[in-house]
């Protein structure tokens, strides 16, 4: 009877003690691999702490969900590594009161991130099966303040803009022309440039008195290619 | 005595059929995987697998006698063995257990142990061909000279029909066709006992063979392959599928699918959905058309409108045209004569005829004329000037991961430029874009290229003669002829102001104007640019990350950026994972050796084991056959490097350069068979090897150059000559020893089957190494290297003085 009890016991504790290791995970991913790059904003940081990455990848990569690197999630696709979620949150200045464009839901872990800080996130993904797992997860994590489209990213949401940052994920030789026309006057687009497990820089487009602007942001934090000396 | 004879007669017949089918199966197992994959990983797994023929000689080896007295039953089996092996390898390589995809070796561990499963199931195939064909050689060692001659006409009639039959059946049906042939030279050796064992495994073999011609395999293709992800979008679908030695072509459509390279963001129409052409997966281009009712071309919105931006560009050369963008921006801005240069061939027929509507008939238009040859060899042979030679797109949107690294691209050289330069009306341009990639790699080796190239042709100063536009996406250089003038300078200041573009290089600009639109975090790329540009790049090429001297025909590896000593620091800033997408063809290539060195070691050793190492016999095979073996692989290699410039058609070089020398080589292994086996006959042969390589290091290049231009009969029987010459000679050297070995060390002859095997393997990976790292000049020297270390082991092997 003890033993019966015991075992009970161990079964319904289990998953608790499962879920205090991601939450270690999760904080020692912030903290060494987030913070200690230089990502200072608060809503960020405190975003990447809340989302559980580890529900966003496939049963096989769970172990390795908070590892510093990208990992597939089928369709020719990744989750970015978390370092350039963070940063990419943080350098569109996120708002509480934003309406946010993501084209390229992928797993829908970016967009998670947004939520915890914008009011609004308005994510388009174009391959049906991977945009329809990823809106069956946010519902499932009860996510409340995400909105997912499958449709081609081309011609953004149009009864939804203007945004105030658009974040474009799955990446093209062209940037849209809609996209451009979708962003406030001083909003910001963030593109990764590079080919999958590759991050090499992102690209931040900002519209200014009419114009567009675009900067390379370095996600590497030292520059390492200067002339030796 | 008749039997016998006709025996003899089966055996030779079956030798020839077995060596068509395994050369035919590697070229056409070469195709399917760099479908399936890429190209380097194609390489991978067949490097592996050809020590097959490494792995029969230890094999022979270590069960000589064994197999010897069962050779007549152990012949045919071995043959329909290798067919089914090659069709089950296909079939097998796409299931769960052994489906891997290349693009994740770095990333999933898992992967490590489903290539190895392929290596195993490609390996089986050539190990049981080459048992076959190493027990004849054993057993009838001496009529090496004719087995052998078999064997090499064999070989050269595969590389042949592979390419031929490559236009007639898909990439999982190819090689199954080979495997046909291997079954059947079984059947033609059925021997006298044994024969309902035979008789079962020939007719599963072939029944199982024809089903899986009639029906081919499913293939899967990795998702990180252009057209995996092409096809994830809705609606998408092939059109149109052409087989072909160039490559698998496809023609695809998406409702999605829309193509304008580094568009301005100041554009504000609509970019319009286009079909797409793929290449064995990999994207080729866009289908385009023009129409003088269509009332702008999306390049205008690019740099690569900064040619037009000038003048008006009448006479236009577009070399690698591809699918024609550049031609019908050429046509759209006007121009009156334009000489697309493709060689690819399905996709020219592809233009020409299916898509020809669609393209509104862009190869058909009266000022459009297109070559089917190599743009090289076109630049090499014109004696045209034009107002624009138009180069395509380098590199890849987001910098690629250098798997073009080990790829020869014959039209980003130095010489070539100036060739190019030569092709000019006095304001004329030449007019190369690049991707900008991070770490800067190519944008830095274009501006170096076209630095020295107007040093070279006295384009002084250079910053009058060198304009370069940036976008958020691309980097365009143009090499003017004429001086830039300040209408020059104006129009381009509009240009980019108009479309949100930075000037890079233009006479009295200022640091701001650089980065007006496109900032970048790391300017000290204007740093590099200026000093590139400048007299001081001597030094920015020693120091720099990165290998960014521009490419030369010596060494045409334009896309090679890796220096080894700065590994260390990239792995420290990219990490472990991501180094290796920065440069993955070189990285693949060096895995290739070093797993291809490992292998061949135990290949090597383990007969010695049984065999010994006594005597100063063993030393000398092993450098004799390995001398033997590498000298030939290098200079094959050369061989067809060279002409593919010179015929302008990589696929009919390779070919014919491939029979040329197995032909040859043929001939000279059955004329050995008449001659004396005598030392000084070998070393003599050796020598003249060696020393005619030497000439042809110095000659050989200038030669082919200066006659570029004739026509092509006079080329084929120049060709034939450079190549058969030497082909002749290096085709006695390995039988006329073997027959020694027959009369003197019978046990070292399946050894040295085993270090020939796989000493060429590895000498065709190290080849590619000492090609982008060194050149083809220290190649060529270094094959005639490896004759005079076979002509010094000679002297070990032959000096116990019996029958020489």
């Amino acid at each position: 009877m003890r033993l019966s009890l015991l075992i009970v016991f161990v079964l319904w504790l289990y998953p608790s003690l499962q879920e205090k290791d991601f939450s270690h995970l999760r904080e020692k991913m912030v903290k060494e691999q987030i913070e200690r790059r230089g990502i200072t904003d608060q809503a960020t940081l405190s975003s990447m702490r809340k989302v559980q990455r580890h529900l966003f990848v496939s049963d096989d990569m769970v172990d390795h969900a908070y590892e510093d690197r990208p990992l597939p999630i089928g369709y020719g696709q990744t989750i970015s590594q978390p370092y350039i979620v963070a940063f990419m949150t943080e350098i569109i200045q996120p708002g509480p009161d934003h309406h946010v464009l993501e084209i390229g839901t992928g797993s829908g872990y970016q967009a998670a991130v947004l939520s915890g800080i914008v009011k609004e996130v308005y994510s388009i993904e174009i391959i049906d099966s991977l945009g329809s797992q990823a809106r069956n997860r946010l519902d499932k994590l009860d996510y409340k303040n995400i909105q997912v489209r499958l449709a081609d990213g081309y011609h953004g949401w149009k009864d939804k803009a203007p945004f105030d940052a658009i974040v474009v994920t799955a990446a093209a030789e062209h940037i849209p022309p809609p996209l451009i026309a979708q962003l406030k006057e001083n909003g910001r687009m963030i593109i990764p440039v590079g080919s999958p497990f590759m991050i090499q820089q992102l690209m931040l487009v900002e519209k200014k008195n009419g114009r567009v602007h675009t900067s390379g942001m370095m996600p590497v934090q030292f520059v390492p290619f200067k002339r030796r000396q | 005595m008749n039997r016998s004879w006709s025996y003899y007669n089966r055996l030779m017949a079956t030798t020839c059929l077995l060596s068509i089918s395994l050369i035919a199966y590697q070229v056409a197992i070469i195709q399917l995987l760099s479908y399936v994959q890429w190209y380097h990983y194609a390489n991978m797994v067949i490097s592996i697998a050809l020590l097959g023929f490494g792995a029969a000689g230890t094999f022979i080896s270590l069960f000589r006698a064994w197999l010897l007295n069962r050779s007549e039953v152990l012949l045919p089996v071995l043959m329909i063995v290798s067919g089914l092996a090659m069709v089950v390898a296909i079939w097998l390589s796409r299931s769960d257990f052994a489906r891997f995809d290349s693009y994740l070796l770095f990333v999933e561990r898992k992967q490590w142990l489903a290539l190895f499963i392929n290596y195993l199931l490609y390996f089986l195939p050539f190990f049981f061909g080459a048992l076959a064909l190493g027990i004849i050689f054993v057993k009838y060692v001496g009529e090496i000279g004719k087995f052998y001659f078999s064997n090499l006409i064999g070989s050269a009639i595969g590389a042949v029909l592979a390419g031929v039959l490559a236009w007639y059946f898909f990439p999982a049906a190819l090689p199954v066709f080979m495997a046909l042939i291997a079954i059947v030279s079984g059947l033609i050796l059925f021997p006298q006992k044994n024969q309902l064992i035979i008789i079962t495994l020939a007719v599963a073999g072939l029944v199982f063979t024809l089903y899986r011609i009639l029906q081919p395999v499913n293939l899967t293709i990795s998702e990180y392959k252009s057209i995996s992800r092409t096809l994830n979008l809705p609606d998408s679908k092939i059109n149109i599928e052409k087989p072909g030695p160039y490559g698998f072509v496809q023609v695809v459509s998406a409702d999605a699918l829309r193509y304008a390279p580094g568009l301005s963001l100041a554009f504000t129409g609509e970019v319009p959905v286009k079909n797409a052409i793929f290449n064995n997966g990999d994207w080729y281009g866009p289908v385009v058309s023009w129409n003088k009712a269509d009332s702008f071309h999306l390049l205008d919105y690019t740099t690569m409108a900064l040619p037009y931006v000038l003048m008006k560009r009448d006479k236009v050369l577009v070399l690698h045209a591809g699918t024609g963008i550049h031609t019908s921006h050429a046509l759209s801005r006007g121009a009156v004569n334009i000489d697309a240069v493709e060689p690819h061939k399905t996709v020219n027929d592809l233009l020409l005829h299916e898509l020809s509507q669609e393209t509104d008939s862009l190869l058909y238009q009266p000022a459009v004329k297109l070559y089917e040859t190599e743009p090289r060899s076109y630049v090499s042979a014109s004696h045209k000037k034009y107002d624009l030679i138009q180069l395509p797109v380098i590199g890849a949107f987001g910098g690629g991961v250098g798997l073009y690294a080990m790829r020869e691209e014959y039209t980003l050289t130095k010489e070539v430029f100036l060739q190019m330069l030569n092709l000019l009306e006095k304001d004329g341009v030449i007019c190369v874009t690049a991707w900008m990639d991070y770490p800067f790699r190519n944008s830095l080796k274009v501006a170096a290229t076209i630095a020295e190239t107007a040093e070279a042709a006295g384009l002084a100063p250079l910053q009058s003669h060198v304009i370069a536009v940036r976008s958020w996406g691309t980097i365009t250089f143009l090499l003017k002829k004429s001086p830039v003038t300040p209408q020059d300078t104006l129009r381009i200041r509009q240009f980019c102001d108009r479309l949100y573009f930075d000037p890079v290089f233009l006479p009295g600009l200022s640091m701001e104007e650089r980065t007006a639109y496109n900032g970048l975090n790391d300017s000290v790329f204007f740093v590099y640019m200026d000093e590139l540009m400048s007299g001081n790049r001597e030094k920015l090429y020693r120091e720099y990350d990165f290998y960014i001297q521009p490419a030369s025909d010596d060494k045409p590896y334009f896309s090679q950026f890796l220096r080894w000593k700065s590994l260390p620091d990239l792995v420290n800033i990219f990490g472990t994972q991501s180094v290796p997408f920065l440069e993955l063809g070189w990285l693949i290539s060096v895995i290739t050796l070093f797993q291809l060195s490992l292998l061949a070691l135990v290949l090597i050793i383990l007969p010695l084991l049984k065999i010994g190492w006594k005597g100063s016999n063993r030393f000398g095979t092993f450098l004799y056959f390995s001398g033997i073996g590498i000298g030939y692989m290098f200079f094959e290699i050369i061989l067809i490097q060279q002409f593919i410039i010179f015929f302008g058609n990589p696929i009919n070089a390779a070919a014919f350069v491939i029979a040329v020398m197995l032909l040859a080589s043929g001939a000279g292994s059955y004329l050995s068979s008449g001659m004396k086996l005598n030392r000084r006959v070998i070393q003599h042969i050796l020598l003249l090897i060696a020393a005619l390589m030497l000439i042809y290091s110095f000659f050989l290049s200038t030669t082919l150059q200066n006659v570029t231009a004739i026509n092509t009969a006079w080329k084929i029987v120049l060709s034939l000559i450079i190549i058969a010459i030497p082909a002749l000679l290096m085709g006695m050297p390995f039988p006329l020893c073997l027959r020694w070995l027959s009369r003197n060390e019978e046990n070292n002859i399946p050894w040295a089957w085993a270090i020939n095997g796989c000493m060429s393997v590895i000498s065709a990976a190290l080849a590619t190494i000492l090609a982008v790292e060194f050149g083809f000049t220290i190649m060529i020297v270094s094959a005639a290297l490896a004759y005079v270390i076979s002509l010094i082991a000679i002297g070990f092997i032959l000096s116990d003085r019996k029958n020489v």
